[in-house]
């Protein structure tokens, strides 16, 4: 059966006093993993409240899995999984009895609550401490709960806001794989914010960019290794060479000057001709670089 | 850091019923309170307070008992009324009635502001009401065992003891209604009044002092008005103390026990239609706070 799209935002507006929270935000998010980037007060949290129906928009309307997010909240609640970015986990509670509770408190029986703690602990890597308090958990480990929490009634899509905050480099890397393993393994949809723009390429298929309550940007990542790729190649010799064989080989090539020449690469195959052709002409690539902004670019560019 | 990968997930895909009861919703949140209010799974430390505050209330009942038990029927039948009669028993238990909801009540509320897992609950299909409702059931069911058990042990006992068990039934079978519903509404008014106040705070101490403070006051006002005044028993009107305790003993009965005096001594209270007002106006007020503070704040 065919999923409906996780999320269409269409005309969203709130403000808060004098504050643009969000300024008719429109976008469709429905690939496996989404980033939702932007600086702090970009209004990213406000789109994810909104999407869980806990904020009233003043213009505009939010569908999340078919359903508007404010009329029938509890129902999009239900099949959806959050994680806040703030503490907001019990400390006298272990892993698995809060993960329990809040099964429970999602409509699964006492039975398969029990189960399903046990499993999605499992899938974060948290079995072992299941039974530890959560008062007694490392950062990293909380974040994990948090996200334990969010999967433990099977949600279609799970929100999680901003889960590498805090953590160091060994647990932000660790809770990266974990949430590429949801959307990945588990085939749960996630969407991800986060003000760091590395987390979002290293998990995501997909970049929402928000600044002052607005869309700026919205883009697939995965598609970036699909699209031609073009490289500026210059060279120490004369590359005259070089292009003629490069041509020979099939590869679309610009001569800019004696030096330089503007290479378009459709497949990986074109980047081995590449390289291979430099080294059999002998001409000594001196630089190999994106010809144009590069998606890095283009983010920091729509982040302001 | 370490290379290896988790292949196996352990995952599955969940097909099982997911149910949008409320009823599932509220029950859960109410269990997992108590028990969290009781001290279950926690340390012993935790478990002191209500385990001793029940014990408390339970001591009138076992001192009465065991007297019956160690005079023998022959003699206690002899005296001229019981030793503790249900009506003044709530006197005796009083001070262990407002603890249970001075220092337990807190407890389940509180801590869910304090580390916020209230925007946690929120964020899932609960609604605020079935959270209100849930801390309600978790707060009300441990204090129906302090106000409800120690006579129902009580009446049981007298029973057991009783020469004719079948007939002390027959001639105390009023009793036995007045006991439930005069449990049931002592334990609502205080359950509802701890969490009207535990509401507007996130820290217990805080809740707690709140509690005794209100109660303390109260009886003062009361005081002052009865003496200074000179209203008379309707001044105990707000003296919230007593309010639904007069109330349940009016429902069970003030007959006078052996004892006439300390904490057993007759309390002229005010009538039972004033008092029945009072306490429905302390509900709905209790109601009204909670609903203020538990409603969606961007609704």
């Amino acid at each position: 059966m065919e999923q409906p799209t996780a999320i269409e935002v269409r005309g969203a507006s709130r403000r808060y006093g004098s504050i643009q929270a969000l300024d008719n935000v429109t976008l469709t998010i429905d690939a496996p993993a989404t980033g939702l980037l932007g600086q702090n007060g970009a209004g990213k949290s406000t789109l994810m409240k909104a999407i869980l129906g806990l904020v009233r928009l003043d213009a505009g309307e939010v569908q999340v899995l078919g359903h508007d997010a404010r009329r029938d909240g509890e129902q999009v609640r239900r099949r959806i999984g959050y994680a806040p970015e703030h503490e907001c986990l019990p400390p006298e509670l272990t892993a698995a009895d809060l993960c329990r509770h809040l099964a429970e408190l999602r409509g699964l029986s006492r039975a398969d609550a029990i189960r399903r703690a046990s499993e999605v602990l499992f899938a974060v890597g948290l079995e072992e401490e299941r039974s530890r308090v959560i008062g007694s958990f490392s950062l990293g480990m909380r974040q994990r709960v948090k996200i334990a929490q969010a999967l433990v009634h099977a949600p279609e899509l799970i929100i999680l806001d901003e889960p590498t905050n805090g953590l160091d480099p060994a647990q932000r890397a660790e809770m990266l794989d974990v949430i590429r393993r949801v959307s990945r393994d588990l085939n749960v949809r996630v969407l991800i914010s986060s003000h760091i723009l590395d987390d979002i390429r290293r998990t995501c298929d997909a970049v929402v960019v928000m600044r002052n309550g607005a869309v700026t940007l919205a883009r697939p990542l995965a598609a970036e290794a699909d699209e031609a790729d073009v490289l500026r190649a210059e060279t120490v010799a004369d590359s005259a060479p070089f292009v003629a064989a490069m041509t020979v080989a099939g590869l679309d090539c610009t001569v800019l000057d004696t030096t330089t020449t503007r290479v378009v690469i459709r497949s990986e195959r074109d980047r081995d001709v590449l390289r291979d052709t430099a080294a059999s002409t002998g001409v000594g690539l001196r630089r190999l670089h994106r010809d144009g902004p590069s998606i890095e670019d283009e983010l920091l560019e729509a982040i302001g | 850091m370490s290379a290896a990968k988790i292949h196996d997930v352990r995952y599955r895909p969940y097909d099982g019923e997911v149910t949008g009861s409320s009823r599932r919703a509220i029950i859960s949140m109410a269990r997992w309170s108590a028990l969290r209010a009781l001290g279950v799974r926690r340390p012993w430390t935790a478990k002191i307070v209500p385990v001793g505050l029940a014990f408390i209330a339970l001591g009138p009942a076992i001192t009465a008992l065991g007297v019956k038990a160690l005079l023998g029927t022959q003699v206690t039948q002899k005296l001229p009324g019981d030793l503790v009669p249900y009506g003044p028993y709530y006197q005796l238990i009083g001070f262990a009635i407002l603890a249970y909801a001075a220092i337990v009540i807190p407890e389940t509320i509180c801590p869910d502001r304090r580390s916020r897992v209230l925007d946690l609950y929120l964020s899932t299909a609960l609604s605020p009401r079935e959270y209100v409702l849930g801390k309600i059931f978790a707060s009300l069911t441990p204090l129906l065992a302090v106000t409800t058990l120690p006579l129902a042990f009580l009446y049981v006992g007298n029973v057991f003891f009783a020469t004719y068990p079948l007939a002390y039934v027959q001639d105390h079978l009023r009793e036995i209604p007045a006991i439930l519903g005069g449990g049931l509404l002592i334990a609502l008014v205080y359950t509802l009044l701890g969490l009207a106040i535990a509401s507007l705070t996130s820290r217990r101490a805080f809740a707690s002092v709140g509690f005794i403070l209100l109660m303390i006051i109260s009886t003062l006002i009361s005081g002052v008005l009865r003496h200074a005044a000179n209203l008379g028993p309707n001044s105990r009107l707000i003296n919230l103390q007593g309010l639904p305790i007069w109330l349940a003993q009016k429902m069970i009965g003030e007959s006078p026990g052996i004892i006439k005096d300390g904490p057993l001594k007759h309390v002229d209270t005010p009538d039972v239609g004033l008092l029945i007002l009072m306490n429905a106006i302390l509900i709905v007020v209790c109601v009204g706070v909670l609903v203020l503070r538990y409603r969606r704040s961007d609704a």
